[in-house]
């Protein structure tokens, strides 16, 4: 009866996530099959949604958003995870502090600090145009450039833990080895440095990627009325429209999309496994 | 495959000198084991030789062409390491292809030396595992084999048999002399295991506090070791240390400070100050009653005689000091018990004069 005592501290979590994840889960899946009108069982709500053009592209332009926040916080997170781990052994508990000081900091407050800092009249504009690099401003607040920025912003940090994770666990012998087998630097990095750190690489990609597919703020602040994505409409479904049936639809449609890119980079992570 | 010369060779982390003028030379083809105790910078001098630090002076020559400038992954090296640092993500097959891939070897070439190199270290059988589904030996195998295959000038390893058990080990030491045989590579063997150094070696390095105490064939440094660290750091010895008072006919007596002892000895003259080891092999032990006439020795008490498989040793205490005697279990011997009155003594020359 050992392993029925040792299962029981598992209860309270259980019991956690049965009422505050799955219940409430199961309520809005629920939701979304009930008509708006009569209250009955239907479909109506989905296919709204996949027979409407406009959510389907919004849904696209979603996504690329997405995955243009994910490349870009990749490319500005591994080489400040590499340099961490490899390189600056005594300073980087200085850049691990200052890269994860978005963690801390709430997320209007950054985000207005993003709004203050690309308005018309910010700091950014009247540095380009001091410079005389741009005449009439930049114009960069309410674009989707803008909504870019301040989701790399606010996800790349974890990204950056991921990787950083990954790279110190791994031997510096190993770098060695290959070196000393006759690969050059870039080699090494691509085919041993940057394969092993895959794991941490594809955790980091999931946890940048399936929070912005579903980010509002950002997007409603810093993109305006560009910044229309698929979280900004499931957000006036639930308060402004009051189209809850159709809201919960449309966020279903999107926790499939999220399960299925979750599996494609676990797969992905998983061809460098170990093991 | 190279001649390798190291000269002035050294390295020094903040105030520590860790590796301090090291001045040797490496003919082409030799195995060369570097022996000392933990901490005296084998492992760095290994290093400066791979290219992985750069020495704070001196320089590494292979072949008379300083190597200083050539970077890691030009020299031409094999690398064993003490944690093997094999590719996680790779397969056995692949760890092995690695360096074959590097130097562009047609895909077709490098599938048969590979499996050659692993037959060799026998883990042809382990082709398509990873590291991680391998035991310490085997993967230690598999780290040779990866780098034995890319016929290096210079083969580097580092306690590279430590991980394996005694029988495997013998017989890996026997494969790896006859692939250096073969290959006529120049070797650097790092090893705490004087056993191994001394079955192994053309050339045994003795090092310390990052200097070479001394170096020579297995049999000059274990017979003619120059000083205490060597004596005792290669093998066990006895020592008698002191001021010569008297010389006689092989042998020599010291005033140790404690104590006037005679003892079988050659070579010093009266009031030179010595230092003499003997190794417990040549310590023989008599029964008392069964002392040779005429000898010269030491008297005590034996204390247990303990058998060790092929030998057999005692400790007898003189009274003032402890001299230890290894015996071939093999001999006819009478087994004097527990503190019996015994008499040892040895062949002066026997009784090695060192310089400290
Ligand atoms: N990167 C480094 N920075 C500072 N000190 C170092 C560094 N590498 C080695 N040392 C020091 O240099 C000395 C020699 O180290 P080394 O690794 O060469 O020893 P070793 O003879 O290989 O020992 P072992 O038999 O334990 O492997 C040690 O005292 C070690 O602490
Ligand atoms: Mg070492």
């Amino acid at each position: 009866m050992k392993v029925n005592k040792k299962s029981a501290m598992t209860w309270p979590a259980m019991l956690m996530l049965l009422c505050f994840t799955l219940i409430p889960l199961l309520i809005m899946f629920e939701t979304s099959f009930r008509s708006d009108e009569t209250g009955t069982l239907t479909l109506e709500n989905y296919k709204k949604f996949f027979t409407n053009f406009m959510y389907i592209k919004l849904t696209g332009s979603t996504l690329l958003m997405s995955l243009l926040v994910t490349v870009i916080s990749l490319l500005i997170a591994y080489p400040l995870a590499y340099i961490m781990a490899k390189k600056l052994k005594g300073l980087k508990n200085v850049i691990l502090v200052l890269t994860i000081i978005p963690f801390f900091t709430n997320q209007l407050v950054r985000v207005y600090s993003w709004l203050i800092f690309l308005q018309d009249g910010g700091i950014l504009n009247r540095l380009f145009m001091s410079f005389g690099l741009a005449e009439n401003g930049l114009g960069i607040l309410y674009t989707r450039a803008a909504v870019v920025i301040g989701l790399t912003h606010a996800f790349f940090p974890y990204m950056v833990v991921t990787i950083y994770m990954a790279l110190e666990r791994m031997d510096d012998s190993l770098i060695e080895a290959s070196m000393s087998l006759g690969a050059s630097k870039w080699t090494t990095f691509k085919d041993v440095i940057f394969p092993i750190s895959m794991p941490g690489v594809m955790s980091g990609v999931t946890i940048v990627f399936v929070p912005c597919l579903g980010s509002f703020v950002e997007p409603r602040i810093l993109g305006g009325v560009n910044g229309t994505v698929i979280g900004t409409v499931i957000e006036d479904q639930f308060f402004q429209l009051y189209g809850w049936n159709f809201g919960a639809a449309i966020a279903f449609v999107l926790f499939a999309l999220v399960l299925i890119f979750m599996g494609a980079f676990g797969a992905l992570g998983r061809r460098w496994e170990t093991e | 495959m190279a001649k390798v010369t190291l000269k002035g060779l050294t390295k020094i982390y903040g105030k520590n000198t860790v590796v301090d003028h090291i001045e040797l030379t490496v003919e082409n083809g030799t195995l060369v084991s570097i022996l000392g105790p933990s901490g005296c910078g084998k492992t760095t001098t290994l290093r400066m030789l791979a290219g992985f630090e750069l020495p704070d002076d001196g320089e590494v020559l292979f072949d008379d062409e300083p190597v200083g400038n050539v970077p890691v992954n030009k020299r031409g090296i094999g690398m064993v390491f003490q944690s093997y640092a094999l590719f996680p993500h790779m397969t056995v097959f692949q760890n092995v292809a690695y360096g074959l891939e590097q130097r562009k070897i047609p895909k077709q070439d490098i599938e048969p030396q590979v499996m050659e190199a692993l037959r060799t270290v026998h883990m042809a059988d382990f082709r398509d595992r990873k590291p991680s589904q391998l035991s310490g030996g085997q993967q230690q195998r598999v780290a040779l084999a990866r780098a034995l295959v890319i016929k290096p000038r210079v083969l580097l390893l580092d306690e590279s048999l430590s991980a394996l058990d005694k029988k495997l080990r013998v017989e890996m030491q026997t494969e790896l002399r006859r692939i250096l045989e073969e290959t006529h590579v120049t070797t650097f063997f790092v090893t705490h295991d004087q056993e191994e150094a001394m079955t192994l070696s053309d050339t045994i390095v003795v090092m310390h506090d990052g200097k070479i105490e001394q170096m020579g064939t297995p049999r000059e440094v274990y017979e003619k070791p120059k000083n205490r660290f060597v004596a005792d750091f290669l093998g066990k010895a006895n020592f008698f240390e002191g001021i010569v008072t008297e010389t006689g006919e092989g042998t020599v007596t010291i005033d140790t400070g404690n104590e006037k002892i005679t003892i079988p000895a050659d070579g010093a003259e009266a009031g030179e100050k010595v230092l003499y080891a003997v190794r417990p092999e040549k310590v023989k032990v008599f029964e008392k009653s069964e002392k040779p006439a005429g000898r010269t020795g030491i008297d005590g008490s034996a204390d247990r005689f303990v058998y060790k498989g092929n030998i057999t040793t005692c400790t007898v205490d003189s009274g003032s000091m402890s001299i230890l005697s290894e015996m071939n279990s093999g001999d006819e011997r009478k087994d004097a018990g527990r503190n019996a009155e015994v008499f040892v003594t040895w062949e002066p020359e026997d009784a090695i004069r060192l310089e400290e």
